[in-house]
């Protein structure tokens, strides 16, 4: 029980850096939103891409997890640190975030917060004994066991092996949460069921907000922004409405089937947080292409793809590439587009070429 | 029609992503809902995507050549752009906008179509059936480490042995299939002589131990050992466990192998709920 509450603590705490990654992203890039939960968003995505940049160097040159983790926790200090005094010290871009909510404001909160929770219970409630479960959690288990990474096959049964699977090791997303879960002692299995699953699920709910308070939002007719109708409401009656649809699926490949069974692994928050969010501001840039502050959050967004998820290596580039073709032809500017296209999927491309050169 | 549901990407898309038709219908239902309602700039993109889509990850070409650079069993992650759940959802919140701003309908009118249209939308997904809440009534987890009893008492056992002195730090154990798959996720301190290789990629295949290289014949051996009770010839055991260095095997109670372990020295030490674990000595 000390374990689990140990766990929602740590999902409690990874919550509040990231909306101070979050928040120091939007302050940083000019990104005028006061949307919570897109900062959340940013912020996590912005904690990946930081993470893959000091922790693979560490992994591939076969640092032990302790120094690993001691430098990880330098940098992520120093970086919050940064950003804490960035957001103090001047005027901030998106305003007030907090603003006093009215009666009705904290009904849809209080349900769409509600609609989470159970989500979460949910997940926790389902066993699932998949094969990759175990590839995965063991994996991670080996890695704080033994204090390195990649000194064990997960598929043989964790016997020793100098060979590095780059089908995996690409991405940080392992070696960060064992890291986590090295320096917070609480048991792998454990932090992965409760932190990592718990933390997809709120995660998927701050996207499902995002989806009602971006786009449903666009639809609020001129002053009609009234006390029941308005963008805040509509995100959490879309996560409220989400969250029960849910409930009704039968497919266990699908997003809610990847963060119901196997919100722990990178797959889950591929499915469930980095192609919605990414699909997210495709829309965003689709309707309003010469916004940079667009351009920029999806940056973030797919230089933050592998590293959360070696599954991301083509799909969040072709997605961007196909928008790219639409906005190409549709607004006739070509360089611009291609160029912005071209710095979102970089990342992507060289560790895809990696990967392919390493297999 | 035929040419559609014969296709390898129409058995991939409904077999791995939607697997309930329903879904898809109520997707492609809410693309076309939400092409007719857009304004025609937009109107143009969707359509666009749509077509790149299909030219680029939705046809049974691209299929064939893809699935060389990527596992076929992976292909349907493309198509987590397409997050049919949020476009189901989002497009219902849509129709309920649309109608709430609709000036033609009387309130009256416009709370019967919504409250009819919930109705329809929800005798459609019930109908699909809940894998989740089919889950959450039938298989629960049993305790914080979500995995099964057996694995924990396993767990226990191991810990007493190396409090005792009995094994080093590290051992080797050849358990059943569903056990070792467990088992590593809750305690690395243990090789597992049967593991997934041996379960999925070469078991799976039926094949002549004699065939494989040792490690593969050995592991095959305990497997069958573990997972089905079969008790080969004691020579064959005795030449895998001295291989493989294996210190313990598990073995379900209802095999009752009590003294065909004990052929190649191997001595009861405990028992889980369902299975006996035995040492070498």
């Amino acid at each position: 029980m000390i374990e689990i509450a140990k766990s929602i603590i740590v999902l409690v705490i990874m919550m509040s850096l990231f909306y101070i990654w979050g928040r120091g992203t939007t302050e940083l890039c000019g990104i005028k939103t006061r949307n919570v939960a897109l900062m959340e968003l940013l912020g996590l995505c912005l904690f990946f891409v930081v993470q893959q940049i000091v922790v693979q160097p560490l992994v591939f040159t076969h640092n032990s997890l302790h120094v690993t983790a001691i430098v990880d926790a330098i940098v992520v200090i120093v970086i919050s640190g940064i950003l804490v005094y960035v957001h103090t010290s001047r005027r901030s871009v998106a305003g007030k975030i907090f603003y006093k909510l009215n009666s009705v404001q904290l009904l849809f909160a209080a349900v769409g917060i509600l609609a989470t929770i159970c989500m979460m219970i949910v997940a926790y409630n389902m066993m699932y004994r998949g094969y990759d479960t175990s590839y995965y959690i063991g994996i991670m288990n080996s890695f704080v066991y033994d204090g390195k990474f990649w000194t064990r096959d997960g598929f043989r049964g964790l016997w020793p092996t100098d060979f590095i699977p780059l089908h995996y090791a690409i991405s940080c997303y392992y070696p960060v949460w064992s890291i986590v879960a090295y320096i917070t002692g609480i048991p792998v299995r454990i932090f992965a069921m409760f932190s990592v699953k718990g933390l997809l699920i709120v995660l998927f709910s701050c996207v499902c907000f995002c989806y009602g308070y971006e786009l449903l939002g666009d639809h609020i007719k001129e002053g009609e922004d009234n006390r029941w109708l308005n963008r805040f409401n509509l995100g959490f009656a879309f996560i409220s409405i989400t969250a029960l649809v849910s409930l009704f699926l039968s497919e266990e490949h699908s997003l809610v089937g990847m963060m119901y069974l196997r919100g722990y692994e990178s797959k889950g928050y591929c499915a469930a947080v980095v192609c919605p969010l990414c699909l997210l501001i495709l829309i965003k840039i689709c309707k309003n292409p010469t916004d940079d502050s667009l351009w920029k959050m999806l940056a973030v967004v797919a230089w933050s793809s592998m590293p959360i998820a070696m599954s991301s290596m083509a799909i969040i580039p072709l997605a961007i590439g196909i928008v790219g073709v639409i906005l190409m032809v549709t607004e006739k500017r070509f360089w611009p587009i291609f160029i912005r296209c071209l710095i979102c999927v970089i990342p992507n491309i060289a560790m895809m070429a990696w990967y392919m050169l390493g297999k | 029609m035929s040419f559609i549901t014969n296709s390898a990407i129409y058995n991939m898309i409904t077999g791995y992503y939607f697997h309930s038709h329903v879904w898809m219908i109520l997707t492609l239902l809410s693309i076309l809902y939400l092409i007719i309602k857009a304004e025609k700039a937009v109107k143009t993109k969707i359509i666009l995507a749509i077509v790149l889509t299909i030219l680029t990850v939705g046809n049974d070409l691209s299929y064939i050549i893809l699935v060389r650079f990527f596992a076929a069993a992976s292909y349907y992650r493309f198509y987590w752009m397409v997050p049919y759940i949020l476009i189901v959802s989002y497009t219902l919140c849509r129709i309920g906008l649309d109608i709430y701003y609709s000036e033609r309908l009387t309130r009256k009118r416009k709370c019967i179509i919504g409250a009819a249209l919930v109705l329809i939308f929800i005798i459609s997904i019930v109908s699909t059936g809940s894998l989740y809440l089919q889950k959450l009534r039938s298989d629960r987890p049993q305790n914080a480490y979500m995995v099964d009893v057996d694995t924990l008492e396993l767990q226990d056992i191991m810990n007493s042995e190396r409090e005792a002195g009995n094994c080093e730090a590290m051992m080797i154990m050849a358990t059943p299939s569903t056990l070792a798959l467990q088992y590593q996720t809750v305690d690395a301190g243990s090789y597992m002589a049967v593991d997934r290789t041996t379960l999925l990629d070469i078991r799976a295949m039926s094949p002549d131990p004699a065939t494989l290289e040792w490690y593969d014949a050995d592991r095959v051996y305990l497997m069958g050992l573990c997972e089905d009770g079969i008790q080969y010839d004691a020579n064959l055991i005795t030449k895998a466990v001295q291989e493989l260095a294996v210190g313990y095997i598990v073995v379900h109670k209802a095999y009752e192998l009590d003294n065909y372990m004990s052929q190649f020295n191997y001595n009861y030490v405990g028992e889980t709920t369902n299975y006996k674990v035995y040492r070498t000595y």
